[in-house]
């Protein structure tokens, strides 16, 4: 057991270390670099930009050197002092601009997970119970019309909602009053009144998925003999059905919480923009448009470690549910 | 106290499906005495598992049944499993503690996330005690006897851990852990390999002398039925076209059916050279079939304009035999009677 879990740890080593690479690489890949936008941006609004300052920016950046040297010069600060180094275009280091925003990015993809458990799970093993019933095929039309509607459509339907009916002030993660203040009991109380909407439309279209998955998996299941012999042994089929089929159909679903954030992360960008979120999402688009080699790798860096972990974390909860798993694992 | 266990009188069960009503069992009646054994035979798709399914009330809920399937208990009246609700607190108390089953397949019949102990335990606190340690008690106890090396052990253990006879071992010990008046063995041994087959069933032979139930084997292995039953029904497309005790059926079987299944047993001592004895031909799909008997198209006997015209009704014509052909003359004249009956009754 000890050496599975460094064995893990290694192996996530490898592929974080391999991840950096890679998105540095990708980042680099556009011709030009953040100097050159910037001097286009400059001559757009009529100013002019005269070789030898171009090449005395690029220089002083580290710019003009290979792309090699410049990922070592940001990794190994990164890796020996937490540094992870300067963002061109905010002018300022690059971790605490990141800092808040990426712990604003787990409690929203955390709520969202939690808001789409939550709601589909009841609803799946309504629909699975009662196939083909009216509840089952009116869930299965809200379902498929909550992943056919795009995130931003329902984020600004919401939104005007919100305002109109029950007059909260739209869009953020925090009333004005509270976005530069320290953190306190009463800015998370504020932030809690503002979290429903965005975990509404980041999860609907998750929750429309999980609900076919799971509905899916539990009738597949219910037709299983080990469901037969209970159900010969005379247990109750409410109790039954929680205790074996359910438990079964979730196995595949646990397995994909890790790769769940990622997702989150990148599909709700846009609703992030619409709905002025302060979480990772547009600022590293905004990175990635700006060549902002140093803040789009080390945000992607970060992006991909609560990945890993989340992967880990759900490898370690399939080993606890599976027994199977767990004494493959375990030898 | 009546000698009377099971009585199940003209059962049907129709499967409504797109392309027309399945009927899996198509009006059959038996009785189970206490202790008395008893074989179902046929081949695969006769309707075998779906007429047990049926008694135990587990076909799925679009199945439409008749009939009835009167329960007698030690004490109280008899209970007719049809009219129950499949769902209801009185089905579910017959269910493992009065009539248990044993499935064919150890593998999956068992949740692999749960330990054989779990399993176990469940059904013995339903229906005899609450006490979790008890209830331990009585399944380790168990294990031992059907034969587990470690019972203690093995109750933590997890059904992958097992092979398929230590697994179809463990379904027979929770099959027996409530003590149930009626066991029903859905093709325990099909799933196991020769030698295992031969312990499994020597082990249900000695726990039925220790507990004294009735044992209902659904098989189509005749080997099973000569070694275990003392009456057999044998079953082709949802009806009983044979009822016998284990003697007969194999020096003295009537109908044609039963005789060919007879020859296509291997025997001992016959050159390789020669082929296996079969039945032409497989069993039709019981979906919108034509009218006459069942076994008509394979049949060598069959008696053109009969034979495919009337279903012939089973009719005892020795002692303890009944038969449903129109080969024996009594079974023609018990057919003519229902349809004159029938007209009468027209008029």
């Amino acid at each position: 057991m000890l050496s599975y879990f460094i064995r893990r740890l290694l192996y996530m080593g490898i592929v974080l270390f391999l991840v950096s690479i890679l998105s540095f690489y990708i980042i680099n890949l556009p011709p030009g670099s953040w100097i050159h936008n910037y001097a286009l941006e400059l001559e757009a609004s009529g100013d002019i930009v005269d070789e030898e300052e171009l090449k005395f920016l690029l220089h002083r950046y580290g710019l003009d050197r290979p792309l090699h040297e410049q990922y070592v010069h940001w990794i190994i600060p990164l890796v020996t002092e937490g540094d992870f180094g300067q963002s061109f275009e905010w002018g300022q280091p690059v971790w605490p601009l990141i800092e808040e925003r990426l712990l604003l990015t787990m409690i929203v993809s955390l709520a969202s997970i939690i808001f789409v458990y939550v709601v589909s799970v009841p609803i799946a093993l309504y629909s699975a119970i009662n196939q083909y019933s009216i509840g089952d095929y009116f869930f299965s039309f809200m379902g498929l019309i909550g992943l056919a509607t795009p995130n931003f459509l329902i984020a600004l339907v919401l939104m005007i909602i919100m305002l109109r009916v029950f007059g909260v002030t739209p869009g953020g993660l925090f009333s004005p009053e509270y976005l530069r203040a320290p953190w306190s009991l009463a800015k998370f109380w504020d932030m809690l009144t503002h979290l429903p909407v965005p975990v509404v439309v980041i999860g609907t279209a998750g929750t429309a998925g999980l609900i076919r998955i799971l509905r899916a998996q539990l009738l597949d299941e219910f037709q299983k003999q080990y469901v037969i012999t209970a159900r010969a042994k005379g247990l109750r089929e409410r109790f039954l059905i929680i205790k074996y089929p359910l438990r079964m159909a979730f196995n595949p679903i646990v397995s994909s919480i890790g790769s769940l954030l990622p997702q989150i992360v990148s599909g709700s960008a846009i609703v992030s923009i619409v709905l002025g979120l302060p979480t990772t999402g547009p600022l590293l688009l905004r990175a990635l448009i700006a060549q902002d080699t140093y803040a789009a790798a080390s945000m992607l860096l970060m992006l991909s470690v609560l990945t890993v972990v989340g992967v880990f974390l759900s490898d370690l909860l399939l080993m606890w549910l599976d027994p199977r798993i767990r004494y493959e694992r375990g030898n | 106290m009546t000698d009377l266990l099971l009585r199940v009188k003209n059962i049907k069960t129709h499967l409504p499906l797109e392309e027309g009503v399945l009927k899996a069992v198509d009006g059959i009646s038996f009785t189970i005495r206490r202790g008395e054994t008893m074989g179902l035979v046929g081949e695969s798709g006769c309707g075998k598992s779906m007429a047990v399914n049926t008694i135990m009330r587990l076909v799925p809920s679009f199945a439409q049944i008749e009939g009835d399937v009167a329960y007698y208990p030690a004490d109280g009246d008899p209970i007719n499993i049809t009219e129950l609700d499949p769902y209801g607190p009185v089905i579910r108390d017959i269910r493992g503690g009065e009539i248990a089953m044993i499935f064919q397949e150890p593998m999956t019949s068992f949740s692999p996330l749960h330990t054989i102990g779990n399993q176990i335990t469940e059904a013995i606190r339903i229906h005899r005690t609450e006490d979790k340690k008890e209830a331990s008690k009585i399944a380790i106890d168990l294990l031992q006897r059907v034969g587990m090396s470690n019972p203690t052990q093995r109750l933590n253990e997890y059904p992958h851990q097992l092979s398929g006879g230590m697994r179809q071992r463990a379904m027979i010990a929770m099959a027996l852990s409530c003590e149930p008046s009626l066991l029903i063995a859905d093709e325990p041994t099909t799933a196991l390999d020769v030698t295992v087959q031969a312990q499994v069933l020597q082990l249900m032979r000695d726990l039925q002398t220790e507990f004294g139930m009735s044992i209902l084997y659904i098989t189509h292995d005749l080997g099973v039925i000569a070694r275990m039953v003392q009456v057999v029904a044998v079953m082709y497309l949802g009806k009983i076209v044979e009822f016998t005790d284990v003697d007969s059926l194999f020096y003295n079987a009537k109908h044609p059916y039963t005789t060919a299944l007879i020859q296509s047993i291997p025997k001992i001592g016959n050159k390789s050279r020669g082929r296996l004895e079969s039945i032409p031909g497989a069993v039709p799909v019981p979906i919108n079939r034509p009218p006459g008997c069942g076994f008509y198209p394979r049949c060598a006997a069959a008696i053109e304009g009969l034979c495919n015209r009337i279903d012939p009704p089973l009719v005892q014509i020795e002692e303890d035999h009944a038969v449903a052909c129109f080969v024996y003359p009594e079974v023609v004249d018990a057919a003519g009677e229902s349809t004159a009956e029938g007209a009468a009754h027209a008029f």
